[in-house]
């Protein structure tokens, strides 16, 4: 039952990837980061070290499904560090919206801000108003879905324990 | 015992990463093999064209090849510097992947191995230069665009074709480009203006670029301090945030050998 959890988790995860890919064909933009809100909703849940877990899948997932990013890795590790920080925020009892997306949005600018010293250090070009834009964007998604993704979580247990 | 377990899966994953970036070896194995099994889905997920348009797109692909072609895309696109004859291979982009701190880097095609592309073959839109292929999928091909950090491209600048090369990166003296422009750097001695045209030199082979294809234009031409040559910005002729009808070139074998010239004995001589 754990396994297919996890597998659960990971299907999650992959079509997460996937509906942001083909938004990106839509021309849609820009697109909240859905694997970071997946992965702030199982940290909130469950602690940093699941966090930790969900992020290093949901970077592996992020690099491989085409097009994917390089290099291969990179992703993983950020977006893991991301779990580990927002799972630091769980606490007992119900949530509110404004500290999730609160979570959310510090999760972001990590995975936001690995991104941007990369770009700094091959003094690559950066546009700080869209990426600042796509980082709020996520901290609403985050607001929005992650109640979704604990209640789900929350449904699991209640079968498996009654 | 899990935590140790997290710590493995960090490890490994800092490893891979280290593999990767410094090339020691291929990683395209795995991303062929994730490319193979989510393509297809990509494909299936990705917009439709309505029946009619791709009616129509079908009769003016036999229209081009005789004459006149009846939708605007198409026929630019086949009349695109650096396209017309070679053979093509038409593409829809499928997925466009996460954004970088400056925009769209990669996206995917959904034409594959089995349509004839190739790893570092070039791929270009009715407007220039879209950018080059990366990786490679019986279904699907992803393309890395034009102003991502790890491309760079040799180019010719101006009626006088002086060399150059255009990069996502900036040029060595040169500030970072704005975001959506490229940073160019002539490599010999020669002048270049606003508004002068920048087109691709070419490669050996025609891989990863076919030369003559349209990059874009000259902006901020720049004198700096301690170089031998000038510095610009190229503004891309493609809008790689509103990518559709794409064209992969797959270069066809040469049939007939170039005439051989030998300069006579004597003129050399004299």
């Amino acid at each position: 039952m754990p396994a297919l959890a996890a597998l659960g988790r990971g299907l999650a995860l992959v079509a997460a990837v996937v509906l942001a890919v083909a938004l990106g064909a839509r021309h849609v933009a820009p697109v909240p980061d859905l694997v970071l809100v997946l992965v702030v909703g199982w940290a909130l849940f469950r602690g940093p070290w699941a966090g930790a877990v969900a992020g290093l899948a949901g970077g592996w997932v992020l690099d491989l499904v085409p097009p994917g990013a390089e290099p291969l890795g990179a992703h993983a590790l950020a977006y893991a560090a991301a779990g580990l920080l927002a799972g630091r925020f769980r606490h007992a009892g119900p949530v509110a919206a404004p500290r999730v997306a609160l979570v959310t949005l510090a999760a972001a600018c990590v995975v936001a801000g690995v991104d941007v010293v990369r770009a700094l250090a091959v003094s690559a070009p950066v546009d700080l108003t869209g990426t600042a834009l796509r980082v709020l964007l996520t901290a609403t998604a985050g607001a929005l879905v992650v109640p979704v993704v604990v209640g789900a979580e929350r449904a699991l247990l209640r079968r498996r324990f009654g | 015992m899990r935590r140790r377990l997290v710590l493995v899966a960090v490890v490994l994953t800092a490893l891979v990463l280290a593999l990767d970036a410094t090339g020691l070896t291929s990683l395209g194995p795995l991303r062929a093999g994730a490319a193979t099994a989510l393509g297809p889905l990509e494909r299936l997920v990705a917009p439709r064209a309505d029946p009619a348009a791709q009616e129509r797109l079908r009769g003016s692909v036999q229209a081009a090849v005789a004459g006149p072609a009846a939708d605007d895309r198409l026929a630019g696109l086949l009349a695109a510097p650096g396209v017309d004859g070679t053979p093509v291979v038409l593409a829809r982009v499928v997925g466009v992947g996460p954004s970088g701190p400056a925009g769209p880097e990669r996206v995917t095609i959904d034409a594959g191995s089995r349509d004839g592309v190739e790893v570092d073959r070039t791929v270009v839109s009715a407007d220039g230069l879209v950018g080059r292929v990366v990786a490679v999928a019986p279904w699907t091909s992803d393309v890395l665009l034009v102003g991502a950090p790890e491309l760079s491209v040799g180019v010719r600048v101006g009626a006088r074709g002086v060399l150059g090369e255009a990069s996502g990166t900036a040029a060595p003296g040169a500030a970072a480009p704005a975001p959506g422009t490229l940073s160019l750097a002539l490599v010999e001695r020669g002048t270049m203006r606003d508004g002068d045209p920048v087109v691709t030199l070419g490669s050996i082979d025609g891989r990863p670029f076919v030369p003559g294809v349209r990059v874009g234009t000259v902006r901020e031409v720049e004198r700096p301090a301690g170089r031998l040559a000038a510095t610009g910005v190229v503004v891309p002729a493609v809008d790689v945030t509103a990518l559709d009808l794409v064209a992969v070139v797959v270069p066809a074998p040469r049939r007939t050998p170039r005439p051989v010239v030998t300069p006579s004995p004597r003129r050399a001589a004299g």
